[in-house]
Parts: structure tokens; sequence; C-alpha cells
């Protein structure tokens, strides 16, 4: 199945669950329950959802011209108040509107912009953050959403933070996920970020756990020495299981592992070895054969 | 005049006067900015160190084989490919010239990479690419257009470097093996020892182990995936300077009493041995990079010119002493292991035409230099990096790939590997046994066969690049089209009719 049929499947599957728990008074969206309150019809806000329920159905049409629509998919993202089923699935739509980057890598950079708009509302329940983690938990998807992050920091990068830090809110699994989302942003924002969240007594542990898993891959020294300092505080034993988890997972990415000590040792024997038993064969002919011409042939 | 022999107007070809000239002619060639930019990168993406071992083998089983190949036949018919395909099989001197013609493509866009080298050293000392290396790359040094239908005006720095680049190639080949073994002597030594620099360089940084970890850390579950196998043995067949009848033109050159099966040994495992060095020194100083920006090694990795001309410089600019100086060791390193594999494929070019129309090599040699010049001039357009990208993917997945297969079919099939395997067996301290023959006619165009069928199937499948179909025409399938007509063309034009005295006369001199 190509990726583009994919697509369309799960903005179908999507497009229907979020109806039927329009229906029953239950938003859904790709990334799992949200906050609940977060979606409330009104009459207004009815007709404007079935109008643009009408157009994220269209779009996800197998020949539609997304790149038109591309502004009402942007409101549609960028509407806190709208439901968060219908956001995503026009965000999975708007994700397809690419600009072409100067090394010529399609970028979706009406995804990242409606994003960050999205992200400067409020963003009540998190969407925002609970939209990228749903996105990098799916096939490829890390490298994606790391993508259409950078895209969103590159401009935002403050309220992006803000964002994404979901100060004070409840969703938990959505916080760790975000967490998640950050490590494979990577660099040095994203490692102070998830320091932060690590370090905060005041975030639920699984949250701080997500966080300790995330920044481990992009730790190195300091990140050992942060975890190490974790360590010694009186932690449950789920957040200190991560960090010694996390401190493994340092210990293997900062040096050579034995295997990679072994595969040296093979290279250099058979490559450098074999060309020097070689060149000593060919050495054992006589000096004069290989540095000059011993041969009866025409110089 | 007409009554005059024409192939003593060009005189006999000059010979290596050392065998040591031979080998690092040779290496040279082989050797190239492949090694430093594509080896490491699939090396990774096939299972790091696991990759090792599909790669030993299809330098023993590939690698190795078709040097021993290229080699016999250049010797024994002493003449350059096209040539030594006539004498081979009549019919099939258009497999010679189609090898010479893809190396020509080739070195006009080489010799334009070569140029952004020049530039880049003429900033090394400044670190003139400034914070933002990939921009510099993109926008001051190249002018990127936004496509390949925008080819602005000429870039000048890189004419320049270009100018530069050919004055260089035609000066190291003016006077052919001569010549050459005498710039091989500091062409192939300087670079190892400035790569050997750059490592021990590179394994002292913080955050070393973290690179090496990723480049070499094994992954054995890959050696399940056929398509790591198959990433192996391009790499090997890429990597070797093969089927550009290069190798050809260079054993050509030998005495007559040559080592064959030894050379190639030692200039295949010289050249694995090069790269797996480039892989040691270009992951060490990743490591650095990806540690001291809190990314993953493999967030911080490219391939091909992005890495030597983006993420390189920015490493570079946090080196934490003398950075200019390893900037400027790094350009010359690049500038030393390309020089010699653009000037043996002009080389091979020249060669081929002395030998078909008996002319005298200096006036060839100044118009294959010029032809090349002015056709590596649209690479160094504004939009000349993604015509370069076209031309080098189509090249190399078609026409070197079929290069090849026609090869191991008209001298494994029609000449007989049996016949070529007793030649270099014949002064050979380590004779090759029938096991050679099954993989020169078998194993190695099964192999070729599978790739080329794979690259053909994703090519028409998923456009290349993304770039508009007029391009892929033009550059891409428009220019392997040219290759294959041209082949033909000039197997048709008259010829030197003396070429057949040449005979087969193993090195040039008779047996």
């Amino acid at each position: 199945m190509g990726p583009v049929n994919k697509l369309n499947l799960l903005t179908a599957a999507v497009l229907l669950v979020s109806s039927v728990a329009a229906g029953a008074g239950e938003p859904a969206t790709t990334i799992g329950p949200l906050a609940p309150e977060s979606w409330s019809a009104t009459p207004e806000s009815a007709a404007r959802h079935a109008e643009r329920l009408a157009l994220v159905a269209k779009l996800g049409g197998k020949d539609a011209d997304v790149e038109d629509s591309a502004d009402a998919l942007a409101a549609i993202v960028a509407d806190a108040a709208e439901d968060p089923g219908l956001r995503a699935a026009a965000a999975d739509l708007l994700g397809r509107v690419t600009v072409e980057g100067a090394d010529g890598e399609e970028l979706p950079r009406a995804l990242a912009d409606a994003l960050v708009e999205a992200a400067l509302d409020g963003d009540p329940g998190g969407w925002t953050a609970g939209y990228l983690a749903g996105l990098s938990r799916e096939k490829d998807g890390a490298e994606r959403a790391a993508l259409v992050v950078s895209l969103m920091a590159d401009d935002r990068l403050a309220e992006f933070h803000q964002s994404l830090a979901l100060d004070g809110r409840q969703a938990v699994e959505v916080r760790a996920a975000a967490a998640g989302a950050i490590g494979a942003i990577e660099g040095d924002w994203a490692y102070s970020t998830l320091t932060g969240l690590a370090d905060d007594p005041g975030l639920p542990d699984e949250v701080r756990a997500a966080a300790v898993t995330a920044l481990a891959p992009i730790g190195y020294d300091e990140g050992r020495a942060f975890l190490q300092s974790l360590a010694r505080e009186d932690l449950s034993p789920g957040l200190r299981k991560a960090v010694e988890d996390g401190l493994e997972t340092i210990d293997r990415t900062r040096y050579m592992t034995p295997a990679a000590w072994v595969m040296m040792a093979i290279g250099v024997i058979i490559l450098f070895g074999g060309s020097a038993l070689f060149v000593s064969i060919a050495l054992r002919r006589g000096k004069k054969h290989v540095f000059s011409d011993d041969s009866d042939g025409n110089p | 005049m007409s009554d005059t022999p024409k192939l003593l107007d060009s005189g006999p070809p000059a010979k290596w006067n050392r065998r040591s000239a031979f080998i690092l002619a040779a290496i040279g060639s082989a050797v190239g900015l492949g090694n430093v930019w594509r080896f490491p990168f699939v090396c990774y993406e096939n299972g790091g160190g696991a990759f090792l071992i599909p790669y030993l083998v299809a330098l023993l089983t590939a690698g190795i084989p078709l040097m021993i190949l290229e080699f016999s036949l250049g010797h024994k018919m002493a003449s350059g490919a096209p040539m030594s395909f006539f004498k081979a099989r009549k019919n099939a001197e258009w497999v010679g010239w189609l090898m010479v013609l893809v190396g020509f493509v080739i070195t006009a866009y080489y010799a334009v990479i070569m140029s952004w080298c020049f530039n880049y050293l003429f900033q090394s000392f400044s670190l003139g690419w400034g914070s933002d290396p990939s921009g510099f790359f993109t926008d001051k040094l190249l002018h990127l257009s936004s496509g390949p239908d925008e080819l602005g005006g000429l870039n000048w720095p890189l004419v320049a470097g270009l100018a530069l680049t050919w004055i260089a190639i035609y000066f190291a080949i003016r006077k052919g093996a001569k010549s050459v073994g005498k710039v091989v002597l500091v062409t192939v030594p300087l670079p190892w020892l400035l790569l050997l620099i750059l490592a021990v360089r590179g394994t002292t940084l913080e955050g070393a182990g973290a690179g090496l970890n990723y480049f070499l850390n094994p992954d054995w579950s890959k050696l399940l995936d056929p398509g790591v196998w198959l990433a192996a043995y391009g790499q090997i067949f890429f990597s070797l300077s093969l089927a550009f009848g290069v190798m050809i033109t260079y054993a050509s050159f030998l005495p007559r009493k040559s080592d064959i099966n030894n050379n190639a040994i030692i200039i295949s495992l010289s050249n694995c041995a090069t790269s797996f060095l480039a892989g040691i020194t270009v992951f060490s100083t990743l490591g650095f990079l990806a540690t001291g920006a809190h990314q993953t090694v493999a967030g911080v990795m490219a391939s091909g010119p992005g890495l030597v001309f983006a993420v390189y410089p920015a490493i570079l600019n946090q080196l934490p002493f003398w950075p200019g100086f390893f900037a400027a060791i790094f350009f010359i390193m690049l500038l030393t292991l390309g020089i010699d594999s653009a000037f043996s494929l002009v080389e091979a070019s020249a060669e081929a035409w002395v030998n078909k129309l008996g002319l005298k090599r200096k006036p060839v040699l100044i118009t294959v230099c010029i032809i090349a010049f002015a056709f590596g001039l649209l690479f160094a357009t504004d939009g000349g990096l993604y015509w370069l990208d076209i031309v080098d993917n189509f090249i190399n997945k078609f026409g070197l790939i079929l290069g090849g297969l026609f090869e191991c079919i008209v001298l494994g099939w029609l000449y007989g590997a049996r016949k070529l395997r007793e030649y270099a067996n014949r002064d050979s301290e380590i004779k090759t046994g029938r096991w050679w023959d099954f993989l020169v006619k078998y194993f190695t165009p099964a192999i070729l066969v599978v790739t080329f069928g794979m690259d053909l199937v994703k090519t028409i499948t998923e456009p290349y690049g993304g770039y508009p179909d007029w391009a892929l025409f033009a550059g891409g399938w428009g220019v392997v089209a040219l290759v294959f007509v041209l082949s033909f063309v000039f197997m048709r034009l008259r010829t030197n009719k003396n070429r057949a005295l040449a005979g087969e006369g193993g090195g040039g001199t008779g047996e």
C-alpha cells in the first residue's frame, strides 16, 4: 500500500471515528484521548464543523488538490475550539502541502505554521504536542515529527516550548509522548527541555521518566552527569528504573562497544594487514622489481 | 604520409618506469572522493561493522576478479579500452567506447567538484564559510537556483577553479605514464598522510567513541537483508574505477613481465583500506559534532557533497585549535584524492583516441581536455548542481553498470575467461583457478543484472529526486542514450588501419 493510499484510509478512518464520536459527545483523534473538554458543539460551531468536515472529507479523496485549500485546512488546525479529530485529519492533509528546501527536501511548512498558530492559541489540552507525539509514533514518523517541529521552532521557539511544556495540565500520556517527540528533535534546545522536564519534581513520574528515556541518546557526558545526580535523589521505582536504563544507554552510545572494537580489528587486520602482506610478496621478488624496471619492456 | 603506418605517428606509448608507479597510479585512480563521502555512509546504513563482511566478500568475489580481468585485457592487448575490446572481439569495440565515454562524462562533472574543493581551500585558513557552511555552499559558492530549468549565468569562481583543475589534469598526464608516474608519487601518499593526520585528530576529539560506535557497532540482522549484500557489491564496483577503461589503459603501459594478479590484489585492498581509514576519520569527527550539539550521530550524518562541504566545515569551525590548518589539510586531501581519479579518466579517453586515429598524443589530449572543460561549464552554472546530480545518478546507475555487464559478457563468454586467466597467471606469483572463470562469467554478471534491474524499476516508478520529467530525459536518459549511440558511432569511424599491427602483444612488445 502506497503512502498516499495509507494516508487516505487513515484520514477516512479518523473522520469516521470523529463523526461517530462527535455524535456521542466523545471526540477522538489519531493520538488517543486528549482533553474531552476541548471541544463542545454550539449551533454556530456545529455548522462550521459540518462544513469543515465536508471539506476534509472531499480533500481526503484520491486526486484532490490539497494545495488550493491549504488556508482553510490551516484554519481548522489552528482552531483550538475545533474537534481534535478533525484538526488531526486536517493536519494530516496539510502535511501534504510542501515547499522545496535548499537541499531539495520537501518541507511541510504550511503544517508547521498552522501548528505554531495552534500552539499560540493557548492550546487547551495540549493538542499540538499530542498531534506531534502521535505523528512520531507512526512508521517513519519520528523523523517527520522532528522535521515539522524544527520548522516550527525555526520561527517561534519560545511559544512552541511553552506549548510542549504543558504546565499544569493533566494529560499525562500526551505529555510523556511529547517528551518522546522532543527527543526525536535532538539538539541543544531538546536536551535542555528534556533535562528541565526530568528534573521537575512537580511533574508526574511518567513524564519525567519519558524525558529521561528521550534525553539518554543525546546526553553523552553531560547527560551522564545529570542522570547520576538525579539518581542520588529519592525517586520512585519507575523513575529510578528509567534513570538506570538511561545511564546504560548513554554508556552504550558514548564509547565503542566490544563488538565495534572487534570489527575495527578485523577491518584493520584484513585491509591494512592484507595490503602489507601482498606488498611484501611483491617485494620478495626483489626490491628492484618493485621500485625499478627490470623487465624487457620499452620505457 | 598515407603509406606511413599511422600507429607510428603517435609513437609507442610510454611505459611505467617502476612497478610501484603503476600500483600508485592505479590506487590513485581507484581512491577518490567516494572513499570519503560514500563508503562511511553506506557502511553505517547497512549494518555498521557487520557490513564489513559482505564488503570483504564482494571484494574477493567481484572486485579483485574484475580488476584482474581488466589488467589482463589491457596488458595482453597493449591498448586503450576500445582497441583492446576490438582486438578481443572485432565487433565489441563499442564496449570499450562505452566505458571511455562514461568515464568522460564523469570527468566533466568530477572536475567541477574539484573546483568546489579549490574554492573551499582558498577559504580554509580564514574559515570563510562562516557559521553557516551549508548556506555558504548553496548560496554563496554555488548560487544555487530554484531548479534545473533556471540555469542562470556562469559562476566565475567555479569556472576559475574548473580551469585550474583542467590545467592540473593536463600537466599531470601530458607525457602519459612517464608524467603520471611522477605525479602519483605525491598525489597518492600525500592524501594518505593527510587522512592519517585527520584520523588522529578525529579520534582524539571528545565524542569520537560515539561516532565510531555508529560506524562499527555491528547489526548482524542486516546480513539477512539481500539489499545489504547488493549495496556491498555496488560499493566495491563503484569504488575501484572498474568499467571506465582506466585500469585497461593503465595496464597497457605495463612492461611485458608483470605480476597482474598480485597488482590487482594490492590495489584493491589499498583502496578498501583507504575507505576504512576515511570511515574512521569521518565518524570520529561526526561523533565530536554530535556530542557538542546534543544530537545522535545519525542526526548529524550526511553523505555525498553535503558531508564534505557542509557538515565537515561545521566540524572544522568547532575544532579546539588550528581549525584553519586542519581545514586546509582536509581540502588539500580531497583535491589530491580527486585529481588522480580525474586524470586517470582523461588518460583513458585520450589513449582511446590516440589508438583509434593514430594521432600524436599532445593535440588529442588538449582536445579532450578542452571538450570536457566546455561540457563541464554546464555544471558551473547556478543550476549546475541539479544537472550534476541527474547526470551522476543516471550515468552511474546505467552507463557504468551496463559497461561492466557487457565487459563480463564479451571477455568472459565471447573471448574466453580461461584465456585471460592463463595469461594473467603466466607471470603472476599468485595463480587463480577455474573459480575465477565462474566469477567472471556467471557470478558478477548476475549481480550486475540484478542491480541494473532494481535500479531500472526504481527509476521508472519513482522519478529520481523529484526532478521534472524533461530534465530527467535530457540529463539522465538522454545522456545515457547518447553515450550508447556515440559508442557505436565511434566504433564505425574511419580507423587507424594499422591498429591490427599491434596485435595481442602482451605489454605491447610482442611475444
